[in-house]
Protein backbone atom coordinates (compact mmCIF):
# COMPACT_ATOMS: atom_id res chain seq x y z
CA UNK A 1 0.00 0.00 0.00
CA UNK A 2 1.40 3.94 -0.89
CA UNK A 3 -0.03 6.11 2.24
CA UNK A 4 1.11 9.66 1.80
CA UNK A 5 -0.72 11.96 4.54
CA UNK A 6 -0.78 15.87 4.97
CA UNK A 7 2.55 16.22 2.39
CA UNK A 8 3.81 19.37 1.71
CA UNK A 9 6.67 19.77 -0.78
CA UNK A 10 7.74 22.63 -2.98
CA UNK A 11 10.66 23.88 -4.83
CA UNK A 12 12.90 26.79 -4.02
CA UNK A 13 10.28 29.31 -5.90
CA UNK A 14 7.28 27.13 -6.05
CA UNK A 15 5.12 25.18 -3.49
CA UNK A 16 3.45 22.36 -5.08
CA UNK A 17 1.97 20.22 -2.82
CA UNK A 18 0.19 21.62 0.77
CA UNK A 19 -1.41 19.06 2.42
CA UNK A 20 -2.14 16.41 0.40
CA UNK A 21 -3.68 13.10 0.86
CA UNK A 22 -3.38 9.90 -1.45
CA UNK A 23 -3.76 6.51 -0.61
CA UNK A 24 -3.31 3.47 -3.39
CA UNK A 25 -4.13 0.07 -2.73
CA UNK A 26 -2.71 -2.87 -4.76
CA UNK A 27 -4.79 -4.80 -7.04
CA UNK A 28 -5.51 -1.52 -8.94
CA UNK A 29 -3.69 0.10 -12.20
CA UNK A 30 -4.42 4.30 -11.19
CA UNK A 31 -4.16 6.75 -13.54
CA UNK A 32 -2.40 10.04 -12.42
CA UNK A 33 -3.80 12.78 -14.45
CA UNK A 34 -2.90 16.67 -14.12
CA UNK A 35 -1.83 20.01 -15.88
CA UNK A 36 1.50 20.81 -17.19
CA UNK A 37 3.31 21.11 -13.92
CA UNK A 38 0.78 19.81 -11.17
CA UNK A 39 3.53 17.61 -9.46
CA UNK A 40 2.71 14.57 -11.48
CA UNK A 41 6.65 13.65 -11.81
CA UNK A 42 7.46 15.21 -8.52
CA UNK A 43 4.69 13.19 -7.28
CA UNK A 44 6.48 9.94 -8.19
CA UNK A 45 9.55 10.84 -7.24
CA UNK A 46 8.21 11.28 -3.67
CA UNK A 47 6.80 7.84 -3.64
CA UNK A 48 10.36 6.42 -5.35
CA UNK A 49 12.26 8.37 -2.74
CA UNK A 50 14.19 10.23 -5.55
CA UNK A 51 12.86 13.32 -3.10
CA UNK A 52 12.24 13.81 0.20
CA UNK A 53 8.80 14.89 2.42
CA UNK A 54 9.18 18.76 3.24
CA UNK A 55 6.42 17.63 6.00
CA UNK A 56 3.50 15.15 6.40
CA UNK A 57 4.81 11.46 5.60
CA UNK A 58 4.97 9.26 3.00
CA UNK A 59 4.79 5.42 3.41
CA UNK A 60 5.24 3.25 0.78
CA UNK A 61 4.56 -0.93 1.84
CA UNK A 62 5.25 0.19 5.12
CA UNK A 63 8.20 1.58 4.27
CA UNK A 64 9.26 5.34 4.06
CA UNK A 65 10.55 6.15 0.83
CA UNK A 66 13.35 9.26 1.80
CA UNK A 67 15.35 6.32 3.64
CA UNK A 68 15.78 4.59 0.39
CA UNK A 69 15.66 1.21 2.14
CA UNK A 70 17.26 -1.55 0.10
CA UNK A 71 13.53 -3.76 0.81
CA UNK A 72 11.41 -1.12 -0.51
CA UNK A 73 13.51 -0.43 -3.85
CA UNK A 74 13.45 -4.30 -4.68
CA UNK A 75 9.72 -3.70 -4.52
CA UNK A 76 9.51 -0.76 -6.31
CA UNK A 77 10.27 -0.15 -10.34
CA UNK A 78 10.34 3.30 -11.77
CA UNK A 79 10.54 3.72 -15.55
CA UNK A 80 10.84 7.77 -15.69
CA UNK A 81 10.60 9.65 -18.93
CA UNK A 82 14.46 10.01 -19.18
CA UNK A 83 15.91 6.93 -19.54
CA UNK A 84 19.08 5.04 -18.14
CA UNK A 85 20.45 2.65 -21.44
CA UNK A 86 24.08 1.68 -20.86
CA UNK A 87 25.95 0.50 -23.94
CA UNK A 88 24.91 -3.48 -23.23
CA UNK A 89 23.31 -6.23 -24.83
CA UNK A 90 19.92 -7.00 -23.37
CA UNK A 91 21.15 -10.50 -22.13
CA UNK A 92 24.02 -8.46 -20.28
CA UNK A 93 21.77 -6.14 -19.02
CA UNK A 94 19.38 -8.79 -17.61
CA UNK A 95 22.14 -10.55 -16.10
CA UNK A 96 23.18 -7.04 -13.90
CA UNK A 97 20.23 -5.89 -13.03
CA UNK A 98 17.63 -9.01 -12.33
CA UNK A 99 19.43 -10.39 -9.42
CA UNK A 100 19.04 -7.28 -7.76
CA UNK A 101 15.22 -7.85 -7.68
CA UNK A 102 14.16 -11.04 -5.87
CA UNK A 103 11.15 -11.96 -8.05
CA UNK A 104 12.51 -11.35 -11.08
CA UNK A 105 10.43 -13.57 -14.09
CA UNK A 106 13.01 -14.65 -16.66
CA UNK A 107 10.40 -16.18 -18.59
CA UNK A 108 8.19 -13.22 -18.87
CA UNK A 109 10.40 -10.99 -19.49
CA UNK A 110 11.47 -13.43 -23.08
CA UNK A 111 7.40 -13.27 -23.47
CA UNK A 112 7.62 -9.52 -23.16
CA UNK A 113 11.09 -9.28 -25.34
CA UNK A 114 8.63 -11.44 -28.14
CA UNK A 115 5.10 -9.31 -27.75
CA UNK A 116 7.52 -5.87 -28.30
CA UNK A 117 9.52 -7.27 -31.18
CA UNK A 118 12.70 -6.23 -29.68
CA UNK A 119 15.96 -7.91 -30.90
CA UNK A 120 17.66 -9.74 -28.76
CA UNK A 121 21.68 -9.39 -29.96
CA UNK A 122 21.32 -5.85 -30.59
CA UNK A 123 22.99 -3.35 -28.18
CA UNK A 124 20.77 -1.22 -25.94
CA UNK A 125 22.54 1.85 -27.03
CA UNK A 126 21.98 1.18 -30.68
CA UNK A 127 17.91 0.78 -30.40
CA UNK A 128 15.48 3.83 -31.20
CA UNK A 129 13.82 5.55 -28.35
CA UNK A 130 10.92 3.69 -28.06
CA UNK A 131 12.77 0.75 -28.50
CA UNK A 132 14.86 1.62 -25.11
CA UNK A 133 11.03 2.24 -23.40
CA UNK A 134 9.73 -0.96 -24.50
CA UNK A 135 13.27 -2.49 -23.46
CA UNK A 136 12.78 -0.64 -19.75
CA UNK A 137 8.87 -0.90 -19.75
CA UNK A 138 9.50 -4.93 -20.70
CA UNK A 139 12.17 -4.96 -17.63
CA UNK A 140 9.99 -3.26 -15.22
CA UNK A 141 6.77 -5.37 -15.98
CA UNK A 142 8.98 -8.45 -15.33
CA UNK A 143 10.55 -7.13 -12.07
CA UNK A 144 8.09 -8.74 -9.83
CA UNK A 145 8.00 -5.41 -8.00
CA UNK A 146 4.99 -4.29 -5.93
CA UNK A 147 5.00 -1.29 -6.72
CA UNK A 148 5.24 0.14 -10.82
CA UNK A 149 5.78 4.27 -11.26
CA UNK A 150 5.46 4.75 -14.76
CA UNK A 151 6.00 8.41 -16.44
CA UNK A 152 4.31 8.69 -19.44
CA UNK A 153 4.89 5.13 -20.59
CA UNK A 154 3.81 5.56 -23.97
CA UNK A 155 5.57 8.49 -24.95
CA UNK A 156 7.79 7.69 -28.14
CA UNK A 157 5.69 4.54 -28.61
CA UNK A 158 4.29 3.73 -32.14
CA UNK A 159 0.67 2.98 -32.42
CA UNK A 160 1.12 -0.46 -31.97
CA UNK A 161 3.50 -0.61 -29.44
CA UNK A 162 1.01 1.33 -27.71
CA UNK A 163 -1.32 -1.34 -28.09
CA UNK A 164 0.61 -3.89 -27.54
CA UNK A 165 1.88 -1.97 -23.86
CA UNK A 166 -2.00 -1.96 -23.14
CA UNK A 167 -1.99 -5.49 -23.33
CA UNK A 168 1.33 -6.29 -21.31
CA UNK A 169 0.27 -4.19 -18.51
CA UNK A 170 -2.53 -5.52 -18.04
CA UNK A 171 -1.48 -9.21 -17.98
CA UNK A 172 1.10 -7.67 -15.29
CA UNK A 173 -1.27 -6.39 -13.48
CA UNK A 174 -1.92 -8.53 -10.27
CA UNK A 175 -3.89 -8.53 -6.59
CA UNK A 176 -0.88 -7.78 -4.77
CA UNK A 177 0.36 -4.91 -7.55
CA UNK A 178 -0.11 -0.91 -7.44
CA UNK A 179 1.06 0.25 -10.99
CA UNK A 180 0.49 4.18 -10.95
CA UNK A 181 0.69 5.47 -14.27
CA UNK A 182 1.05 9.45 -14.84
CA UNK A 183 0.27 10.30 -18.26
CA UNK A 184 -0.53 13.40 -20.89
CA UNK A 185 -1.70 10.41 -23.69
CA UNK A 186 -5.27 9.93 -22.47
CA UNK A 187 -6.22 8.09 -25.31
CA UNK A 188 -3.54 5.58 -25.08
CA UNK A 189 -4.62 4.52 -21.63
CA UNK A 190 -8.13 3.92 -22.02
CA UNK A 191 -10.21 1.31 -20.81
CA UNK A 192 -6.71 0.58 -18.84
CA UNK A 193 -6.54 2.89 -16.25
CA UNK A 194 -9.16 2.52 -13.41
CA UNK A 195 -9.32 4.48 -10.37
CA UNK A 196 -8.60 7.62 -11.85
CA UNK A 197 -6.81 10.16 -9.86
CA UNK A 198 -6.68 13.94 -10.87
CA UNK A 199 -3.83 16.39 -9.82
CA UNK A 200 -4.25 20.30 -9.71
CA UNK A 201 -2.72 22.99 -7.77
CA UNK A 202 -1.02 20.69 -5.32
CA UNK A 203 -4.20 18.85 -4.57
CA UNK A 204 -6.00 15.81 -5.42
CA UNK A 205 -9.19 17.06 -6.83
CA UNK A 206 -10.43 13.56 -7.91
CA UNK A 207 -9.45 9.87 -7.25
CA UNK A 208 -12.77 7.52 -7.93
CA UNK A 209 -13.31 4.25 -9.70
CA UNK A 210 -14.23 4.56 -13.63
CA UNK A 211 -17.05 2.67 -12.63
CA UNK A 212 -18.50 5.71 -9.94
CA UNK A 213 -17.65 7.97 -13.08
CA UNK A 214 -20.31 6.34 -15.32
CA UNK A 215 -23.26 5.86 -12.19
CA UNK A 216 -22.51 9.70 -11.33
CA UNK A 217 -21.88 11.40 -14.24
CA UNK A 218 -23.20 11.16 -17.91
CA UNK A 219 -21.98 12.53 -21.16
CA UNK A 220 -24.44 13.07 -23.92
CA UNK A 221 -23.66 14.26 -27.96
CA UNK A 222 -26.54 16.58 -28.92
CA UNK A 223 -26.80 18.30 -32.13
CA UNK A 224 -27.08 21.82 -30.99
CA UNK A 225 -24.69 24.38 -28.34
CA UNK A 226 -25.86 23.37 -25.12
CA UNK A 227 -27.63 26.04 -23.17
CA UNK A 228 -29.18 25.74 -19.69
CA UNK A 229 -28.25 25.01 -16.09
CA UNK A 230 -26.84 21.53 -14.58
CA UNK A 231 -23.90 21.39 -17.86
CA UNK A 232 -20.20 20.40 -16.19
CA UNK A 233 -18.39 20.38 -19.18
CA UNK A 234 -19.58 20.93 -22.99
CA UNK A 235 -17.44 20.45 -25.96
CA UNK A 236 -17.61 21.19 -29.87
CA UNK A 237 -17.13 18.12 -31.65
CA UNK A 238 -17.89 16.12 -34.84
CA UNK A 239 -21.44 16.04 -35.52
CA UNK A 240 -22.59 18.45 -32.37
CA UNK A 241 -21.62 18.81 -29.05
CA UNK A 242 -20.31 16.35 -26.05
CA UNK A 243 -21.90 17.49 -23.08
CA UNK A 244 -21.28 15.93 -19.21
CA UNK A 245 -23.88 16.30 -16.74
CA UNK A 246 -24.72 15.05 -13.69
CA UNK A 247 -25.94 11.30 -13.91
CA UNK A 248 -29.75 11.70 -12.78
CA UNK A 249 -31.24 8.37 -14.02
CA UNK A 250 -30.04 4.40 -14.18
CA UNK A 251 -28.37 4.87 -17.27
CA UNK A 252 -24.85 4.21 -17.58
CA UNK A 253 -22.92 6.32 -20.32
CA UNK A 254 -19.52 6.36 -21.36
CA UNK A 255 -17.27 9.14 -20.59
CA UNK A 256 -13.73 9.26 -22.53
CA UNK A 257 -10.87 10.14 -20.27
CA UNK A 258 -10.11 13.27 -22.44
CA UNK A 259 -13.53 14.90 -21.42
CA UNK A 260 -13.57 13.27 -18.15
CA UNK A 261 -10.05 15.40 -17.02
CA UNK A 262 -11.86 18.31 -18.01
CA UNK A 263 -15.03 18.03 -16.38
CA UNK A 264 -13.16 17.71 -13.31
CA UNK A 265 -10.46 20.86 -14.03
CA UNK A 266 -13.20 22.75 -14.91
CA UNK A 267 -15.31 22.21 -12.55
CA UNK A 268 -13.47 20.78 -9.39
CA UNK A 269 -16.05 22.05 -6.26
CA UNK A 270 -19.30 20.71 -8.51
CA UNK A 271 -17.57 17.96 -9.50
CA UNK A 272 -16.40 17.16 -5.58
CA UNK A 273 -19.85 17.75 -4.83
CA UNK A 274 -21.46 14.81 -7.34
CA UNK A 275 -19.51 12.68 -5.65
CA UNK A 276 -19.84 13.59 -2.37
CA UNK A 277 -20.34 10.21 -0.58
CA UNK A 278 -18.82 7.82 -2.87
CA UNK A 279 -16.92 5.10 -1.46
CA UNK A 280 -13.68 5.88 -2.14
CA UNK A 281 -13.96 9.31 -1.55
CA UNK A 282 -14.90 9.27 2.20
CA UNK A 283 -12.66 6.11 2.58
CA UNK A 284 -9.69 9.12 1.15
CA UNK A 285 -11.16 11.56 3.62
CA UNK A 286 -11.67 9.40 6.62
CA UNK B 1 10.49 -8.39 8.77
CA UNK B 2 13.82 -8.21 7.52
CA UNK B 3 17.01 -8.47 9.80
CA UNK B 4 17.85 -5.00 10.70
CA UNK B 5 21.69 -5.61 9.74
CA UNK B 6 20.87 -7.52 6.62
CA UNK B 7 18.84 -3.90 5.74
CA UNK B 8 21.34 -1.91 6.40
CA UNK B 9 24.81 -4.20 4.68
CA UNK B 10 24.09 -7.44 2.60
CA UNK B 11 27.26 -8.91 0.66
CA UNK B 12 25.59 -9.92 -1.80
CA UNK B 13 23.85 -6.42 -2.94
CA UNK B 14 27.23 -5.15 -2.30
CA UNK B 15 29.03 -7.91 -4.71
CA UNK B 16 25.61 -7.24 -7.25
CA UNK B 17 26.98 -3.02 -6.76
CA UNK B 18 30.64 -4.19 -7.85
CA UNK B 19 29.73 -6.16 -10.48
CA UNK B 20 27.99 -4.09 -11.99
CA UNK B 21 30.56 -0.88 -11.67
CA UNK B 22 33.04 -3.25 -12.90
CA UNK B 23 30.85 -4.05 -15.91
CA UNK B 24 30.16 -0.27 -16.81
CA UNK B 25 33.71 1.14 -16.20
CA UNK B 26 35.95 -1.82 -17.35
CA UNK B 27 36.38 -0.91 -20.88
CA UNK B 28 37.12 2.31 -20.44
CA UNK B 29 39.72 1.89 -17.83
CA UNK B 30 41.22 -1.17 -20.12
CA UNK B 31 41.22 1.76 -23.02
CA UNK B 32 42.61 4.23 -20.62
CA UNK B 33 45.32 1.49 -19.41
CA UNK B 34 46.11 0.56 -23.03
CA UNK B 35 46.50 4.32 -24.28
CA UNK B 36 48.55 5.00 -20.88
CA UNK B 37 50.78 1.66 -21.31
CA UNK B 38 51.56 2.54 -25.13
CA UNK B 39 52.87 5.83 -23.96
CA UNK B 40 54.99 4.40 -20.98
CA UNK B 41 56.77 1.66 -23.36
CA UNK B 42 57.40 4.97 -25.77
CA UNK B 43 59.03 7.19 -22.93
CA UNK B 44 61.39 4.53 -21.13
CA UNK B 45 62.35 3.67 -24.85
CA UNK B 46 63.10 7.34 -25.94
CA UNK B 47 64.65 7.86 -22.28
CA UNK B 48 66.78 4.92 -22.53
CA UNK B 49 69.02 7.19 -25.43
CA UNK B 50 70.21 9.07 -21.86
CA UNK B 51 69.25 7.85 -18.90
CA UNK B 52 69.70 4.42 -19.07
CA UNK B 53 69.84 2.74 -15.66
CA UNK B 54 67.82 5.58 -13.40
CA UNK B 55 65.06 4.83 -12.00
CA UNK B 56 62.06 5.72 -14.39
CA UNK B 57 59.27 4.33 -13.65
CA UNK B 58 58.69 4.94 -10.30
CA UNK B 59 57.64 8.62 -11.32
CA UNK B 60 55.55 7.50 -13.71
CA UNK B 61 53.83 5.31 -11.33
CA UNK B 62 53.22 8.14 -8.92
CA UNK B 63 51.63 10.60 -11.69
CA UNK B 64 50.07 7.50 -12.44
CA UNK B 65 47.95 6.78 -9.15
CA UNK B 66 47.53 10.28 -7.89
CA UNK B 67 46.54 12.10 -11.26
CA UNK B 68 44.67 9.11 -12.65
CA UNK B 69 43.41 8.12 -9.31
CA UNK B 70 41.63 11.56 -8.16
CA UNK B 71 40.32 11.83 -11.84
CA UNK B 72 39.01 8.61 -11.55
CA UNK B 73 37.82 9.41 -8.35
CA UNK B 74 35.89 12.03 -9.05
CA UNK B 75 33.76 10.90 -11.79
CA UNK B 76 32.04 7.64 -9.37
CA UNK B 77 29.10 9.30 -9.19
CA UNK B 78 28.76 10.85 -12.19
CA UNK B 79 25.85 8.73 -13.21
CA UNK B 80 24.09 10.25 -9.67
CA UNK B 81 23.98 13.05 -11.57
CA UNK B 82 22.97 12.81 -14.95
CA UNK B 83 19.20 12.87 -15.46
CA UNK B 84 18.56 9.52 -16.69
CA UNK B 85 21.03 7.46 -15.15
CA UNK B 86 20.57 9.26 -11.49
CA UNK B 87 16.80 8.54 -10.47
CA UNK B 88 17.95 4.57 -12.17
CA UNK B 89 21.21 4.67 -9.84
CA UNK B 90 19.05 6.10 -6.65
CA UNK B 91 16.43 3.85 -6.80
CA UNK B 92 18.72 0.82 -7.41
CA UNK B 93 17.97 -1.61 -4.78
CA UNK B 94 20.91 -1.46 -2.93
CA UNK B 95 21.69 1.31 0.64
CA UNK B 96 23.51 3.97 1.03
CA UNK B 97 26.52 2.37 2.50
CA UNK B 98 26.67 -0.09 0.08
CA UNK B 99 26.09 2.09 -2.61
CA UNK B 100 28.95 3.93 -1.30
CA UNK B 101 31.39 1.31 -0.31
CA UNK B 102 31.15 -0.10 -4.07
CA UNK B 103 31.96 3.34 -5.16
CA UNK B 104 34.99 3.26 -2.55
CA UNK B 105 36.59 -0.08 -2.97
CA UNK B 106 37.00 0.53 -6.83
CA UNK B 107 38.62 3.68 -6.57
CA UNK B 108 40.75 3.62 -3.79
CA UNK B 109 41.70 -0.38 -3.39
CA UNK B 110 41.02 -1.28 -6.66
CA UNK B 111 42.50 1.43 -8.48
CA UNK B 112 45.91 1.41 -6.61
CA UNK B 113 45.91 -2.51 -6.89
CA UNK B 114 44.95 -2.18 -10.52
CA UNK B 115 47.77 0.42 -11.32
CA UNK B 116 50.76 -1.53 -9.23
CA UNK B 117 49.82 -4.21 -11.24
CA UNK B 118 49.42 -2.37 -14.80
CA UNK B 119 52.70 -0.70 -14.12
CA UNK B 120 54.08 -3.91 -12.91
CA UNK B 121 53.56 -5.51 -16.08
CA UNK B 122 53.93 -2.50 -18.53
CA UNK B 123 57.22 -1.66 -17.23
CA UNK B 124 58.23 -5.35 -17.48
CA UNK B 125 57.26 -5.72 -21.23
CA UNK B 126 58.95 -2.02 -21.79
CA UNK B 127 62.25 -3.24 -19.87
CA UNK B 128 62.29 -6.63 -22.00
CA UNK B 129 62.28 -4.01 -24.76
CA UNK B 130 65.10 -1.82 -23.83
CA UNK B 131 66.99 -4.88 -23.35
CA UNK B 132 66.54 -6.41 -26.18
CA UNK B 133 66.92 -3.41 -27.80
CA UNK B 134 70.01 -1.57 -26.13
CA UNK B 135 71.21 -4.70 -24.24
CA UNK B 136 70.69 -2.35 -20.67
CA UNK B 137 67.43 -0.98 -19.15
CA UNK B 138 66.16 1.45 -16.32
CA UNK B 139 65.96 -0.26 -13.08
CA UNK B 140 63.01 -2.97 -12.85
CA UNK B 141 59.55 -1.30 -11.28
CA UNK B 142 59.02 -2.69 -7.85
CA UNK B 143 55.40 -2.98 -6.15
CA UNK B 144 56.09 -4.16 -2.89
CA UNK B 145 58.77 -1.68 -2.42
CA UNK B 146 58.08 0.61 0.84
CA UNK B 147 58.02 4.03 -1.37
CA UNK B 148 55.48 2.16 -3.66
CA UNK B 149 53.63 1.02 -0.92
CA UNK B 150 53.72 4.61 0.84
CA UNK B 151 52.84 6.19 -2.03
CA UNK B 152 49.62 3.77 -2.46
CA UNK B 153 48.90 4.61 0.79
CA UNK B 154 48.96 7.94 0.71
CA UNK B 155 46.70 7.61 -2.13
CA UNK B 156 43.93 6.04 -0.13
CA UNK B 157 43.90 8.44 1.83
CA UNK B 158 43.64 11.77 -0.27
CA UNK B 159 41.26 9.85 -2.94
CA UNK B 160 38.73 10.06 -0.22
CA UNK B 161 38.81 13.67 -0.96
CA UNK B 162 37.73 13.59 -4.18
CA UNK B 163 35.44 10.66 -3.81
CA UNK B 164 33.22 13.37 -0.99
CA UNK B 165 33.78 15.96 -4.48
CA UNK B 166 32.00 12.93 -6.52
CA UNK B 167 29.16 12.85 -4.49
CA UNK B 168 29.08 16.82 -3.71
CA UNK B 169 29.62 18.12 -6.88
CA UNK B 170 27.30 17.76 -10.16
CA UNK B 171 29.51 18.89 -12.92
CA UNK B 172 33.47 19.93 -13.39
CA UNK B 173 33.77 17.92 -10.33
CA UNK B 174 37.73 17.77 -10.71
CA UNK B 175 38.81 21.20 -10.65
CA UNK B 176 35.81 22.17 -7.94
CA UNK B 177 37.57 19.78 -5.91
CA UNK B 178 41.25 21.07 -6.16
CA UNK B 179 39.14 24.83 -6.02
CA UNK B 180 37.79 24.05 -2.81
CA UNK B 181 40.74 21.81 -1.61
CA UNK B 182 42.98 25.24 -2.64
CA UNK B 183 40.37 27.55 -0.42
CA UNK B 184 40.27 24.79 2.71
CA UNK B 185 45.04 24.76 2.59
CA UNK B 186 44.70 28.63 2.48
CA UNK B 187 42.39 28.85 5.62
CA UNK B 188 44.37 26.40 7.43
CA UNK B 189 47.30 28.05 6.50
CA UNK B 190 45.74 31.35 8.44
CA UNK B 191 44.68 29.34 11.08
CA UNK B 192 48.18 27.93 11.18
CA UNK B 193 49.62 31.12 11.38
CA UNK B 194 47.92 32.46 13.94
CA UNK B 195 48.18 29.40 15.86
CA UNK B 196 52.37 29.83 15.38
CA UNK B 197 52.02 33.50 16.57
CA UNK B 198 50.13 32.94 19.86
CA UNK B 199 52.12 29.75 20.63
CA UNK B 200 55.38 31.00 20.41
CA UNK B 201 55.18 34.48 20.77
CA UNK B 202 58.55 34.47 22.26
CA UNK B 203 59.98 34.40 18.95
CA UNK B 204 57.91 37.67 18.09
CA UNK B 205 58.34 41.09 18.74
CA UNK B 206 55.16 42.57 17.35
CA UNK B 207 54.01 41.50 14.34
CA UNK B 208 57.50 40.07 12.71
CA UNK B 209 59.80 37.59 13.42
CA UNK B 210 63.14 38.31 16.15
CA UNK B 211 65.88 38.80 14.03
CA UNK B 212 67.77 35.88 15.73
CA UNK B 213 64.70 33.61 14.52
CA UNK B 214 64.80 34.73 11.08
CA UNK B 215 69.12 33.84 10.72
CA UNK B 216 68.00 30.44 12.52
CA UNK B 217 65.60 30.04 9.48
CA UNK B 218 67.89 31.05 6.99
CA UNK B 219 70.80 28.65 8.22
CA UNK B 220 69.02 26.04 9.41
CA UNK B 221 68.18 24.53 12.41
CA UNK B 222 71.27 22.27 13.08
CA UNK B 223 74.51 24.58 13.60
CA UNK B 224 72.54 27.31 15.26
CA UNK B 225 72.35 28.10 18.60
CA UNK B 226 70.02 30.14 20.03
CA UNK B 227 68.40 30.97 23.33
CA UNK B 228 67.94 27.55 24.91
CA UNK B 229 64.12 28.40 25.81
CA UNK B 230 62.98 29.07 22.40
CA UNK B 231 64.93 26.56 20.69
CA UNK B 232 63.32 24.11 23.18
CA UNK B 233 59.39 25.69 22.67
CA UNK B 234 60.29 25.94 18.65
CA UNK B 235 61.19 22.05 19.09
CA UNK B 236 58.45 20.83 21.20
CA UNK B 237 55.80 23.01 19.30
CA UNK B 238 57.01 21.38 16.36
CA UNK B 239 56.71 17.79 17.89
CA UNK B 240 53.42 17.87 19.01
CA UNK B 241 52.27 19.97 15.60
CA UNK B 242 53.64 16.58 13.28
CA UNK B 243 52.09 14.23 15.42
CA UNK B 244 49.00 15.83 15.53
CA UNK B 245 48.76 16.43 11.47
CA UNK B 246 49.84 12.82 11.18
CA UNK B 247 47.29 11.27 13.14
CA UNK B 248 44.83 13.80 11.43
CA UNK B 249 46.68 12.50 8.03
CA UNK B 250 46.34 8.66 8.50
CA UNK B 251 43.94 8.80 10.97
CA UNK B 252 40.79 11.06 10.33
CA UNK B 253 41.14 12.50 7.42
CA UNK B 254 39.70 9.67 5.10
CA UNK B 255 37.23 8.39 7.89
CA UNK B 256 35.87 12.06 8.14
CA UNK B 257 35.42 12.25 4.25
CA UNK B 258 33.50 8.80 3.86
CA UNK B 259 31.33 9.95 6.73
CA UNK B 260 30.13 12.98 4.90
CA UNK B 261 30.38 11.18 1.58
CA UNK B 262 27.59 8.77 3.19
CA UNK B 263 25.25 11.39 4.38
CA UNK B 264 25.96 13.54 1.29
CA UNK B 265 24.53 10.67 -0.74
CA UNK B 266 22.04 9.69 1.70
CA UNK B 267 20.47 12.83 1.07
CA UNK B 268 20.76 13.68 -2.73
CA UNK B 269 17.40 14.10 -3.96
CA UNK B 270 17.51 14.46 -8.16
Amino acid sequence: MIEIKDLSFGYTRKELFSRLDLKLEPGNIYGLLGKNGAGKTTLLKLIAGLRYAQSGSVRVLGYDPGARPAHMLDEVFSVSEELFIPQLLPRTYVSLYAPFYPRFDHGEFALYMTEFELEKDKKLSALSHGQKKKFVLAFGLASGCKVLLLDEPTNGLDIPSKGQFRKLLTRAASEDRIILVSTHQVRDMENLIDPLIVLDQGRIIFQQPMSEVTRRLSAHLQASEPAGEGILYADRTLGGWVVVRKNTGDEETRLDLETLFNTVTGNPERVAEIFRGAASMEARNA
Amino acid sequence: MHNAVEGVFNPQRLFLLLRRDFAHGYRAVLTAMAAVGGVLIVLSFLSMLGRAGQDFYTPFYVGLLFLGGFLFSSGAFKEMHQQGSGPFYLTLPGTTLEKLLSKLLVTSVGYAAAILVFMTGASAVSELLNRAVFAAGHTWFNPFSPANLKSAAAYLVLQSLFLLGSVWFRKVVFLKILLAENIVVIGLAILAAIIFRITFAGLFSGSHLRPEVIQMFSRGFGNVVVNGRVAEAFNRGSQVLLTILRVLFWGAFAPFCWVAAYFRLRETEV
